[in-house]
Order: structure tokens, then C-alpha cells, then sequence
């Protein structure tokens, strides 16, 4: 990254994005109707698990304005397979996919039984509810610990036990056995409580068929459009060249908008199969019943510890609740969650054993973090233990054990390769930034902020340490540059609240030295766009950006010899100045970038060039970039109420290289936000019959503004050295950080080693009455 | 969110919406919560009738003995109105402490009583504030004391076919509301209210009412009884004088006979045992003249 004080990159430019969003002038995909456009509904299983003895939809068919009421028949009868991808390949079973109508069972509340295509919303619902489905209904098991019990009821015949998969990583007997090789052995049970994402947005798809091309245009809330379209050629059995996915603005994806569900597949199924438009858009509790659901682990943990504080061990066995189908990656992805176990500590063996089990729940997948803040959840929360009792320092703990920076790159005992680190300076200053020193004897902090520390409330401070890994797989970028000058950048990745249009434009007119406002930035269109990856797992500037910079200097390297050959002088000669080429040692003698522009899709370039200017980049980072940093909170519980201040929040993150502070100071907000969230009041709850309780906004309490802290940030700057721009994620790090920081800051208020999320009143109360 | 199919009938007078009642329907005012279960198809009453724009249901008309305030006042009218927050300031209190502001835009008083949400934050600060419903139907005009109006969730003493016209709310001296919010929903989980008069520098004609813990908003007439007399003074400083600490502890006790309220984010017991600080608080605010609002929120 160039060290000039007039770049673009690396300075809080305000998002050129926010004027559309903010006035409300943006597109999303629920603002488009087609002219010939039907409207899609589900009908839902009422039940958990059963299996459907018979469906009625006569009555539904004879309503006016019902175009069509499908069930599992109905697609079966196509061309289409109408089976969601799943990846089985990490799984010790092989159970069918998600069938995007039910096939003869259901497996869980909420699940897609038949859909209703009508001429409007109001049509539709009304089908839906006159269709009637009659069920057998079945066992239900909702727990993923009583799932593996013998006589539990099954929901696939490839996994009898319910186990999708039983995967380790690390080496856990060698984990083991240094844990009983230490002087002492700390544990912690502890359970990581089920979320749901709440974008603003729910998930909506309008899918357009255009029969004498017989090609067909998806319009969806896309966090991957190039991975919808590989998903929904699967699903429909279609070639992908016959499918256009396009993702306008989407409001938040946060995971649960980059894999597959039935509504964009049934909307897409039913307009080639009504050869007309079909649109659908989930409602908030549709969202909520389908899912993904996420996190929802019970872990035990070890840590092997030595009298001086040193680690010598951790042995981590948990069982996670992938709910009642696998979908995509979903069933698997727990089976990786270790690798981050390490945090920022050297410990010389680790151990994981994960258990993926199949319930009669949502089924579960990524959500902000995904795998991340599980694991360190579980590293941050038993150093807290060992600290308390050990009698050492918890901030003093955690130095001990950090991994120094001339250890990088470093490879943890789960095989995580650390590509740079500087951990302590984060710690510090995070530890000077919330007064963690005015400690007092009683292990009480003195808040610097409270205006009254005298109040009855108990004060507690919480700190925690991460890693997080970022930015894998690769990514397409192309910059064009139009005859006028003008730049359109093309990236495969999507932006719904990163703010790509402010950053890559950034980084590409520092390359190419015009100004932004030049450079349009496209993003979310599968035919306009070289296949590329999307945006998830805090991989886009990595990836993307560096895409995007590799080719405008490609871009740059062609003008720059179209530039000499217009100056008749040597390449090496020109050089590009303030939005113009110019021959070294001869300042009058310069070409605008405009004009060379001009000039390569003209007459006057040299034999030896072809026309055009434009370059494409399919980048893929030279490994993993791991982001870390060091979170703080100071909080007062009224033993009263139970109620839970956060009087202090302070963040040190630690992305690298920041292309655009303001934007990863936002990343921060937004992720400590959720985090906060987790820690202190989302859960999915079901009942004993497998019902979603938590199915709507009233009943899922996504934290509101006046319940969430002022977030301070700060930040360290540690280069990564895998990739040219020397970037690492920020995405996720929030909600990896922000519950060990809150619930070891509850636990130190309570004067308890551990309290399970969601920190309720009414469990902080439980918790002081013992 | 496609509600089911209705008529709508927008009357021009209350006694066209009597009319429109007696044929069945229910009554459209501000619509923050009807159209909520409309639209998740919870009700079908087939037909609206709309009051919400007869302007004689809709002002405020403050005088020294009291406030008038019509059925189709909205909250945040309530909220800027100086008379209100002078008159009755647990009322203002309260109405500033429900929903959002578009919610508040759009809600109305009368509505919110006739709802009679157990966790609604209207409920107890009109029955702690003495309040009187004027209700119109078939056979004329009546009124209605707080005190007999909340019957239980969502339950009034209202027929079906009456409306809500408005409310009489005599002035007090001070008046004071706390609430603890619902994480999800943001409703009142339990909430206190507490008026009275300063006679000779102490406590006269103390009324406090509970609501979230039980169906439906409860007078604590213990607690009243023990604030009753009791100098301004003793419970401005800090730590109420022993006796009220008692009372207090003891106000869980006093909804002993009505139906518990509750639910998975905050059970019926955790809610009663939480009433003592929210009465606490709602007095504090009373005395501190601030009649609630920011000081009343949970922390």
C-alpha cells in the first residue's frame, strides 16, 4: 500500500452508497413487479414431526385468483430434481437433502408442505389457509443430547443415532495427556444458545422466465449470486448458463442470504412452470421458523494448566444441533469449528471432538462469525476459569500465554496457520482504554464513567481475546476502463452493508489515479460478472479488493504503454502523476488518462497492443488472513432487578491494513451489536412439541438501540503478508468478541465462574438467590 | 402479512359508529394493535369501523380540576400536551413509554384501554391516576372508574358494542411511572404507577397500580395505605423509611389473588418478585417531580 498522504485508501471517505439507502430511493428485490408478476406462498408445517397422510388443495384451487397450489407430486413429476444441495462429503451418513416441498414427512416446524401461487399476496394467503394437511404425527426430539440417546426418535435411516457427523481436529489424546501433565485441570460445561439472523431484509426472490430463450433471471436476496446460481441449477437441473441471479441492494445477509432455502427455488420452479413471473418475499416469522437457525452448542472444555499460568492443554468435546435437514454446508460446518481454539494463546496440544446432530428443529447454518465465535467462545470463557482459580490476573493470564510476534506465521495445535500477529499492544491498550488497572483489592473495578459506583449495583469487568480467520477462496475482479475515461470495477462478491462501492472505488482510483467519482462500482448480477465467490466469512476486501486492485494494475501497466508510445517516449520513462502520464525529466511532455482512454479504442496505438482497456483477475489469497483484537466491558448488575448496564464497551481490533476506517469502525458497531445480542437476550426457543416459540420480532429479541452501549473503538494495525494489500476481515470480529467479553464481565459482577447466555434478568436474579 | 378480507365503514358521527357496532365489527382507532393481528390473520371480524377521524373523539382539553382527553388522542399527543404533563404527569409518563415514535403517532388512548394488554403501559397509570372512561352505546352514554374497568387480558368492561368516547383524569400533585421493558416486545414486563396530593408537606390520596406481573393493572393498597401521611421528605432522600421498605417487599403479596402473568423471557414469580423496585422507582420519579420517563426505564 502506497505511504501517500493524498491516497484515497486508507481514509474515512463517507459511503457513497448511504444517500440511496438512507432516502429510501434504493431497489430492493421486493420493490420489483413485473407486469405479468404471481405471487408465492408457503404452507407450513404445523408440526415438528410427522409424516403427511394426505393433502387437500381443492378447495384452495377453486378460490378466484389462485393461479396454482403445488405439492411434493407436483415437482416430482418435473424435470427438476426439487432436493436442495447438501454437502455430504465430511458427513458419516448420506440423508437426502431439503426437499423444497415436503416429500411424504416433515421434520420440522415451519417446514415448506405446499405453496400457493396466486394473482396477488391477499389470493395467496387465502389458499394457504385453505389447504389442508393431515398428519401422523411422530416422536419429537428438539435436544441434540437427546437425540443421541438410545430410543430417541430418528429422523434419517442413514443416521439412526442422529449423528451427522462425529469429526476431530487437533489430536485429542495428545491433548489429553498434557492436560494431565499439568499441575492443574480446569473445566467448564457451558452451552452456546441457538440464534437466528434478523437482517432488516427478509429473504425474497423474483424469478422471471423467458420461454422462447428458455432462459431464466432469479432477482433475490443474494449474499453469493454466482453460488444461488450454481444452487439453483442443481435444484431445478438446469445448466447454470441457463440461469441469470441477480442481487440488488439486500438488506443484511449476515449468512443466512448465501445458501439455498425453498423460496427462491420455488419461485423459480413455478415461473417456468406457469410461464409467467413469480414473486415471493418470506415474512418475518417465515424467515424465523425457516432458518438458518445458528450456533446451538453444548461443549465441555479442559484446560491443562501449570501453577505459573502456562497452558499446557485443551480438549474441547461438543455436540451441535444442525436441526432437521442438512442444507448445504450446514451439517458439516460444525465438524470445523476447532480450528480457532487456539485463540491468541500458544498452547501446545488441542484437541476437538464435534458432534453434529440431526433434531426436529430449523435446519442450521451460518450466521455472523459461523464456527468463529463458538470457539473462542469457549478459549476465552475457561481462561476466565483458570484465572479465578489459579489466583492470577486474567489480563495477566492471557499475556503469559500470547503467542509472541516473532513466532509468525504460527501454527496452532488445530492446524490453524497464523500469518501475523501483534497481540499484546491490543491487550494494553484495550486494558488502559476501560482503567482496567484502578483494579481494586476485592477484584471489583472502579468505573471511570459511573457517576455513581456507590449505587448498590455489582461491577464487573470482562475482557477477551480472539483470532479470527478470514478471507478464503478466490474471487473475480475486472476493471473496464470506457473510451470517456470512465471506470466501471466488477467484482464477484455483494455488498449489503459492507460498503464495496466506497472501498474498491478507493482502492482502484488511487491505482489508476482518477478520481472516484469516475469509478462505478457493479456488483450482483451472474451474466454481467465473471463467476466469483460472494461475500461471507469477512473474505470480500481480501479477496475482491485485491482482485480489483490487481487488475487496475494491469489497467495502469496497459495505459502506461499506449501513454509512451502516444509520448514516443520509453515505458519506463512514463510515469502516472496526479490523473496523467508524463515523461520523467520532461513535464510538458504528459497525456491525460482521458486521453488514453480515448486512444485504446482508437487508431494510434502501436502494433504491438491490441485494443481495448480492461483486465480480469481471478484472485485467491496465498492462505488465510487471521484478524484479532482484544474487547473490554465494564458492566453493573442492580442484584434488584437483575439488570445488566453496560457501562463501558470498549473494542481494539486488528484488521491490518484498513482500506476505509469509518467502514470498519461500522463492521465493529454492527458485529458487537449482534454480540451483545447473543450474550444478553436472542434465543430460539422451542417447546416440548417442537414448536418455535421465538417466531416473531415480539417474541425474539433482537437488542433495540437504547439497549446496546456507546462502542468504543480503537485499533492496531498488523499487516497481513498473504495477500497485496495487506487487509484482514473485520465482518465477523464483533460477535466473536462481544459475548465472552459480556458474560465475563457478568461472571466477575457475580462473583461466579460462568453464567450460560442469554444473560436474562431473570437468570442473573436465579443466580444471585444461590 | 395479508390481512383477511373486511368492510370498512368510516362513520361521521358516534351514534353512526353505534349503529355500525351493533352489527358486528370491531372498532378501528390508531390500529397499532388491531392491524398487527389483522395482518398475522390472529382476528377476522369481518368488518372495521373506523373512528379514528371523528374529530369530537379526538383533544385534550386541560383545566385545573382535571383533564379531558378524547377517545382518538393519540400518545404523543398526550405526551406534548403542557396540560397533560402538568395535570396528570404519570399519564404523560407512561404514553411516552409506548412503542416507537411512529407508534406513538398513531395509537390512542381510548384504544389502548379498550385493548387492555396486560403489559400495555396505559392500563396503570390510568387506574393510579383515578381516571374516568366515557363510553357510548346503544343505550346512551355511561362512565366507567378505572377501578372497574380491567377485567383481565384484554378484557374490559366494555361491551362489544360500546365505544370508548374519552377519559376524565383529575389533576394530582405528583405522579410518578416505572417500567421495566419487555427485551422483545418492548411493552411494560412490569410496570408501576404512583400518584398523589401534597397536603401540609405529606402524602394525601395515594393511589399505586401494578401492571405486567397479573392480567391486568392491580392497586397495591397496602403500599398506599403505608405512603398515606407519610412526609414528602422522608421519601425524597435516599432509603425510604423502614416501614414503606416493608410495604414495598411486600406488594408481590398484594396481587396474590389475581391471575399470574408471564412468559419465557420473564416468568409470572420473576416478574412479581420485581415489583418492589418498579414501585420504588415510580415513586422516586413522583417525588422527583420528573413524573417518570428516562429515570422510570430500565437501566
Amino acid at each position: 500500500m502506497s505511504e501517500e498522504s493524498d491516497d484515497l485508501t486508507g481514509s474515512p471517505v463517507p459511503r457513497r452508497e448511504d444517500e440511496a439507502l438512507l432516502t429510501g430511493r434504493a431497489t430492493y428485490t421486493d420493490d420489483l413487479v413485473p407486469p405479468d408478476a404471481a405471487h408465492l406462498t408457503f404452507v407450513r408445517s404445523e408440526r415438528a414431526h410427522a409424516d403427511i397422510e394426505s393433502i387437500d388443495t381443492r378447495a384452495a384451487e377453486k378460490l378466484e385468483g389462485v393461479e396454482a397450489v403445488y405439492t411434493w407430486p407436483d415437482l416430482a413429476d418435473s424435470s427438476s430434481p426439487c432436493v436442495l444441495p447438501i454437502s455430504t462429503g465430511s458427513l458419516d451418513c448420506e440423508p437426502p437433502g431439503h426437499p423444497v416441498l415436503a416429500r411424504d414427512r416433515v421434520r420440522y416446524h415451519g417446514q415448506p408442505v405446499a405453496a400457493v401461487v396466486a394473482e396477488d399476496g391477499y389470493r395467496a394467503r387465502d389458499g394457504v389457509e385453505a389447504v389442508s394437511v393431515n398428519y401422523d404425527s411422530r416422536e419429537v426430539v428438539t435436544d441434540p443430547e437427546a437425540a443421541r440417546e438410545e430410543g430417541a426418535p430418528t429422523l434419517f435411516e442413514s443416521a439412526p443415532d442422529n449423528v451427522a457427523a462425529t469429526t476431530e481436529q487437533g489430536d485429542l489424546s495428545k491433548a489429553e495427556a498434557a492436560i494431565e501433565d499439568a499441575d492443574r485441570v480446569v473445566s467448564i460445561d457451558l452451552e452456546n444458545n441457538r440464534l437466528i439472523s434478523s437482517a432488516i431484509e427478509p429473504r425474497a426472490a423474483v424469478a422471471e422466465y423467458d420461454a422462447a430463450a428458455d432462459r431464466l433471471t432469479v432477482t433475490m436476496t443474494s449474499q453469493s449470486p454466482h453460488g444461488h446460481r450454481g444452487k439453483l441449477a442443481s435444484t431445478l437441473g438446469l445448466p447454470e448458463s441457463a440461469i441469470r441471479v441477480i442481487a440488488p441492494r439486500v438488506g443484511g445477509g449476515f449468512g443466512h442470504k448465501g445458501h439455498h432455502h425453498p423460496g427462491e427455488a420455488m419461485a423459480a420452479w413455478a415461473a417456468r412452470d406457469i410461464e409467467r413471473s413469480v414473486r415471493w418475499t418470506a415474512t418475518r416469522s417465515a424467515n424465523y421458523l425457516e432458518g438458518a437457525h445458528a450456533r446451538d452448542h453444548r461443549t465441555t472444555a479442559h484446560l491443562g494448566v501449570d501453577a505459573d499460568g502456562t497452558f499446557r492443554g485443551l480438549a474441547v468435546e461438543t455436540t451441535a444441533n444442525v436441526g432437521g435437514y442438512g442444507l448445504g454446508g450446514g451439517a458439516s460446518m460444525p465438524g470445523w469449528y476447532g480450528g480457532l481454539l487456539s485463540s491468541q494463546y500458544a498452547i501446545p496440544a488441542i484437541g476437538c471432538r464435534t458432534r453434529a446432530v440431526f433434531t426436529n428443529t430449523a435446519p442450521l447454518h451460518s450466521y455472523r462469525g459461523a464456527g468463529r465465535p463458538e470457539a473462542i467462545y469457549v478459549t476465552e470463557r475457561i481462561v476466565d476459569v483458570a484465572a479465578r482459580e489459579l489466583g492470577i490476573d486474567r489480563a495477566e493470564l492471557r499475556r503469559r500465554n500470547q503467542i509472541s510476534p516473532d513466532e509468525f506465521p504460527y501454527e496452532t495445535a488445530v492446524g490453524a496457520s497464523y500469518d501475523s500477529g501483534d497481540y499484546e499492544p491490543a491487550l494494553e491498550k484495550v486494558l488502559e482504554a476501560i482503567g482496567y488497572d484502578e483494579r481494586t483489592e476485592d477484584g471489583t473495578v472502579e468505573s471511570v464513567e459511573s457517576d455513581d459506583p456507590d449505587d448498590g449495583r455489582l461491577r464487573g469487568v470482562g475482557i477477551a481475546c480472539f483470532t479470527e480467520s478470514t478471507g478464503g477462496g478466490f474471487e473475480s475482479g475486472v476493471v473496464r476502463v470506457h473510451p470517456d475515461g470512465g471506470v466501471t470495477v466488477a467484482a464477484g462478491t455483494h455488498s449489503h452493508g459492507q460498503g464495496h462501492e466506497t472501498t474498491y472505488a478507493q482502492l482502484v482510483a488511487d491505482e489508476l489515479g482518477v478520481p472516484m467519482e469516475a469509478i462505478d462500482v457493479r456488483e450482483g448480477d451472474s451474466d454481467a460478472i465473471p463467476k466469483g465467490t460472494g461475500t461471507f466469512g469477512s473474505r470480500s476486501t481480501i479477496t475482491g479488493g485485491s482482485a480489483v486492485v490487481e487488475s487496475a494494475r494491469e489497467v495502469r501497466e496497459k495505459a502506461r504503454e499506449i501513454a509512451a508510445h502516444r509520448l514516443e517516449a520509453a515505458v519506463e520513462d512514463v510515469a502516472l502523476e496526479e490523473g496523467e502520464f508524463r515523461v520523467a525529466g520532461a513535464p510538458d511532455r504528459a497525456i491525460s488518462f482521458e486521453e488514453v482512454a480515448g486512444a485504446a479504442y482508437g487508431r494510434g496505438l502501436s502494433e504491438d497492443l491490441e485494443p481495448g482497456l480492461e483486465a480480469t483477475t481471478f484472485y485467491e489469497p496465498d492462505g488465510t488472513a487471521y484478524a484479532f483484537g482484544t474487547h473490554a466491558a465494564l458492566v453493573a448488575v442492580d442484584p434488584a432487578t437483575g439488570d445488566i448496564e453496560i457501562e463501558r464497551y470498549v473494542a481494539v481490533d486488528d484488521c491490518g491494513e484498513q482500506v476505509n476506517p469509518t467502514i470498519v469502525e461500522g463492521q465493529v458497531h454492527g458485529g458487537v451489536a449482534q454480540g451483545i445480542g447473543q450474550a444478553m437476550y436472542e434465543e430460539a426457543v422451542y417447546d416440548d412439541e417442537g414448536r418455535l416459540l421465538s417466531d416473531s420480532m415480539a417474541e425474539y429479541p433482537v437488542p433495540r438501540a437504547e439497549q446496546l452501549p456507546d462502542i468504543e473503538t480503537e485499533t492496531t494495525v498488523t499487516p497481513s503478508p498473504r495477500n497485496p494489500l495487506g487487509v484482514k476481515g473485520i465482518g465477523e470480529a464483533g460477535t466473536i468478541a462481544a459475548p465472552p467479553t459480556i458474560v465475563g464481565a457478568v461472571a466477575d459482577a457475580l462473583d461466579v465462574a460462568h453464567v450460560d447466555m442469554p444473560l436474562t434478568a431473570e437468570r442473573v436474579r436465579e443466580v444471585l438467590e444461590e | 402479512m395479508y390481512p383477511p378480507e373486511f368492510d370498512y365503514y368510516r362513520p361521521g358521527d358516534v351514534s353512526e359508529a353505534i349503529d355500525l357496532l351493533s352489527g358486528g365489527g370491531r372498532v378501528l382507532s390508531g390500529g397499532q394493535s388491531l392491524l398487527t393481528e389483522l395482518k398475522a390473520r390472529q382476528t377476522d371480524p369481518g368488518r372495521l369501523i373506523d373512528v379514528g377521524r371523528l374529530e369530537s373523539l379526538s383533544g385534550i382539553d386541560a383545566g385545573s380540576e382535571g383533564v379531558r382527553i378524547g377517545a382518538t388522542t393519540t400518545y404523543a399527543e398526550c405526551v406534548d400536551s403542557a396540560g397533560v404533563r402538568e395535570a396528570i404527569p404519570v399519564f404523560a409518563a407512561a404514553a411516552e413509554h409506548v412503542g416507537d415514535p411512529q407508534v406513538r403517532n398513531r395509537g390512542t388512548v381510548g384504544g389502548n384501554l379498550a385493548q387492555a394488554d396486560p403489559e400495555g403501559d396505559l392500563p396503570p397509570a390510568a387506574l393510579a391516576a383515578d381516571a374516568t372512561v366515557h363510553v357510548a352505546g346503544p343505550d346512551g352514554e355511561r362512565t366507567i372508574p378505572a377501578d372497574d374497568l380491567f377485567e383481565g387480558e384484554n378484557r374490559t368492561a366494555l361491551e362489544s358494542e360500546e365505544l370508548v368516547t374519552e377519559l376524565v383524569l383529575p389533576a394530582h400533585d405528583a405522579g410518578g411511572y416505572a417500567r421495566r421493558i419487555h427485551p422483545a416486545s418492548g411493552y411494560a414486563m412490569v410496570s408501576a404507577a404512583v400518584v398523589f396530593d401534597v397536603e401540609s408537606e405529606a402524602v394525601a390520596g395515594a393511589r399505586v397500580a401494578a401492571g405486567g406481573a397479573v392480567e391486568r393493572p392491580i392497586r397495591l393498597a397496602g403500599v398506599e395505605k403505608t405512603i398515606e401521611g407519610t412526609p414528602v421528605a422522608d421519601l425524597a432522600g435516599n432509603g425510604f423509611p423502614t416501614e414503606i421498605g416493608n410495604a414495598l417487599d411486600r406488594a408481590g403479596d398484594e396481587v396474590d389473588d389475581e391471575l399470574p402473568y408471564g412468559d419465557r423471557h420473564a416468568s409470572a414469580s420473576h416478574r412479581r418478585e420485581l415489583l418492589p423496585a418498579y414501585v420504588e422507582r415510580a415513586i422516586e420519579n413522583a417525588i422527583d417531580g420528573t413524573g417518570s420517563a428516562e429515570g422510570g426505564e430500565s437501566r
